[in-house]
């Protein structure tokens, strides 16, 4: 019968020019995973990375499977098409740059196991030095995404520093570095909307989710380190472009048409004057980046989105 | 926090229930006032009789709608809980509502007249107006609200019902009847959906003749008798009737295995009782019911006659194929009681002042 051929978690990586990182990522997981009396599997999605990241993984972890998609067509895609290769009842999606402390998939596992109202959970997320990181947040508006980008980081690490235990709670939507989530509520809202390509999609995903009434936790008894090294820091061009797109489609997809064109104009503005910052310090790189930014702006439309 | 709990409907089978553990746990809290409506000459909550409503008419009864809130005219800034989406309309307190189900409105032509579906489609849509918050008993319910009465999920809490502590403490019975059966609980109304399982049982009776269907719970109406002679099952059934929750229990513990065709259910507690109690569960996936047993039921197409008949022969044929899902089961019901509910409901309401 097909129930028996089921995995209990299939863990998903999404690839991209990953290198040492992703082999770091990967060791962590499977001392994680061995750890664990469950049966699991390890998928390795590639977004068509150009460096060498794949070519050690068939020798040093022979059970991990990789999937090679034939171009870079995001993270939300790279994350569908892994999970519709696995076969697990718990998908946990991760980046490629982070590390596992011990005994957090654990926790999570036997979070969701004893609580079935809730379809995802996500640990707490720590930079490179251990210090806190902002992984989850309320559903995005302008007034929201002003609380985030200003108060919200220090507000919750001193919050972090202080209450740990307290820390756990319902949260709107958790970041996409690392979550683990039950494989028939992702499928059921047709998994991460592929339009996005990085950045955004969790939000998007953490507010279908619980329009169809499940729940979402944040659980800071499990920990993973994120190291950031990937492809935000390699790509700064394609990452800010990429994060504005996403965030104009989430905006015309779950906002007021009204806010969405108050997003555009303060976009608008804040990149031409940083287009001229670049142009006052003869940085052409970084105007170059501006430019393309604020084509894309200019070119977003609610209309096309919806 | 100010309190005002409508337990009128305490000896219902469904409701009922979930009146004695919810409110009964909300009076144990430390709120600043809790009053209870009760109906006169029934079973009541444990509170002091100053704390008490006595009303004589009953939920349904149109006369509710004017005594209960001229009863209660005197209580400025509570909070009234009202346990089903009929409640009376004139009340001034702000308004609770839990949500077991949309039946009516799913499977209108099961009800009829038709205007006590349009009634009910009132209620609903004034709930929908000024309710302060409303609570679903799964998330299937909570759709089914979004769906027909375009109530914003995000407005709706969900909170799943618990199981009693005796399913999980009382040691196991022997069983109360001297041959084997096959176990279903609940009662006659058409989106139960037990035609369907009366004629698989009749064609799997011909292969398992010592094998009998127990329907407790299932009205004792001519009209049942008479589906039964149709389909020659008068000795192979047998309608014990209402059944209390201890013989229920006994009759669970002594069962082959449970089956549930059922359509639709807002939460479906029997199914989860025999769990509690170890019974391997064959289930419908109708409404919430795969919400709620998830991996823990052998799942069947509650359209087919075949498809359920071939499964009771595996339950009945595979001893390993009944422990495997028995196994599921008792850790499944595990994950519901009635204190982690009550804990969430504390938990909200407290979050409400």
């Amino acid at each position: 019968m097909e129930r028996r051929e089921m995995v209990h978690l299939s863990a998903i990586i999404i690839n991209y020019n990953g290198g040492d990182l992703l082999r770091k990522t990967l060791s962590s997981l499977v001392a994680e995973l061995t750890g664990l009396e469950l049966e699991s599997e390890i998928i390795v999605v590639d977004n068509a990375s150009t460096d060498d990241s794949l070519s050690l993984i068939s020798d040093r972890f022979p059970s991990v499977r990789v999937i090679s998609l034939p171009r870079n067509s995001g993270f939300a895609r790279a994350a569908n098409s892994g999970a519709r290769a696995s076969c697990g009842r718990y998908l946990l999606f991760l980046n490629n740059d982070i590390e596992i402390e011990p005994g957090s998939i654990g926790r999570l596992i036997s979070f969701l196991d004893a609580h079935p109202d809730y379809a995802l959970v996500a640990p707490a997320v720590l930079g490179r030095d251990g210090s806190f990181e902002l992984s989850f947040g309320p559903d995005l508006n302008l007034l929201s995404e002003f609380f985030l980008k200003t108060l919200a980081r220090k507000y919750y690490a001193c919050l972090y520093r202080l209450f740990r235990k307290k820390m756990a709670r319902d949260v709107d939507w958790a970041s996409g570095v690392a979550l683990l989530i039950r494989r028939e509520p992702f499928f059921e809202i047709g998994g991460f909307d592929e339009r996005y390509f990085l950045y955004f999609e969790d939000a998007d995903l953490g507010l279908r989710l619980r329009c169809s009434g499940y729940k979402l936790r944040y659980l800071p008894e499990a920990r993973i380190i994120h190291y950031r090294g990937a492809v935000a820091s390699k790509y700064p061009g394609l990452a800010l472009i990429e994060a504005k797109k996403g965030q104009l489609l989430y905006y015309a997809l779950h906002n007021h048409p009204l806010s969405f064109h108050w997003l555009k104009a303060y976009l608008l503005i804040k990149f031409n004057f940083r287009k001229f910052l670049a142009w006052l310090s003869r940085n052409s790189q970084k105007k170059l980046i501006y430019s393309e930014v604020i084509k894309v702006i200019k070119g977003s439309a609610h209309e096309t989105a919806t | 926090m100010r309190l005002l709990l409508d337990a009128r409907k305490i000896e219902d089978y469904g409701i009922g229930v979930y009146i004695r553990q919810v409110f009964g746990g909300l009076l144990e809290q430390d709120f600043e006032d809790v009053r209870v409506i009760h109906l006169r000459g029934k079973a009541t909550l444990p509170v002091p009789p100053e704390k008490e409503i006595v009303a004589e008419a009953h939920n349904y009864d149109p006369r509710e709608q004017v005594e209960i809130p001229w009863k209660c005219r005197h209580l400025k800034g509570y909070y009234y809980f009202s346990p089903h989406y009929i409640f009376p309309l004139l009340m001034k307190q702000k308004l609770l509502v839990t949500v077991h189900d949309l039946i009516h409105f799913l499977f209108p032509d099961f009800f009829k007249p038709q205007v006590k579906v349009e009634a009910a489609r009132y209620f609903l849509r004034e709930i929908k107006r000024r309710a302060a918050a409303i609570f679903a008993v799964s998330r299937r319910t909570a759709q089914d609200l979004n769906l027909l009465f375009s109530i914003p999920i995000e407005k709706i809490k969900i909170i799943y019902n618990g199981l009693s502590e005796e399913f999980f403490n009382l040691p196991p019975f022997p069983s109360p009847l001297p041959f084997p059966y096959i176990l279903y609980v609940g009662n006659w109304k058409p989106h139960k959906n037990l035609p369907l399982l009366l004629r698989a049982f009749s064609q799997l009776s011909k292969k398992y003749p010592e094998i009998k269907l127990v329907l407790a719970g299932v009205e004792r109406r001519p009209q049942v008798f008479g589906i039964l002679a149709e389909l020659g099952l008068e000795e192979k059934c047998l309608l014990p009737g209402f059944l209390p929750q201890e013989q229920i229990i006994r009759y669970l513990d002594g069962a082959l295995f449970f089956v549930f065709p059922s359509l639709y259910e807002g939460f479906g507690l029997p199914p989860l009782e025999a769990m509690a109690r170890g019974r391997a569960v064959l289930s419908s996936p109708g409404g919430s019911l795969k919400e709620i047993l998830a991996e823990a039921a052998l799942y069947f197409d509650p359209a087919s006659v075949e498809d359920l008949m071939a499964k009771m022969e595996l339950f009945i044929t595979s001893e390993e194929e009944r422990r495997f899902y028995e196994e599921r089961g008792r850790s499944r019901s595990r994950l519901f009681r009635w204190e982690k509910a009550l804990e969430e409901y504390v938990h909200f309401l407290r979050s409400l002042d």
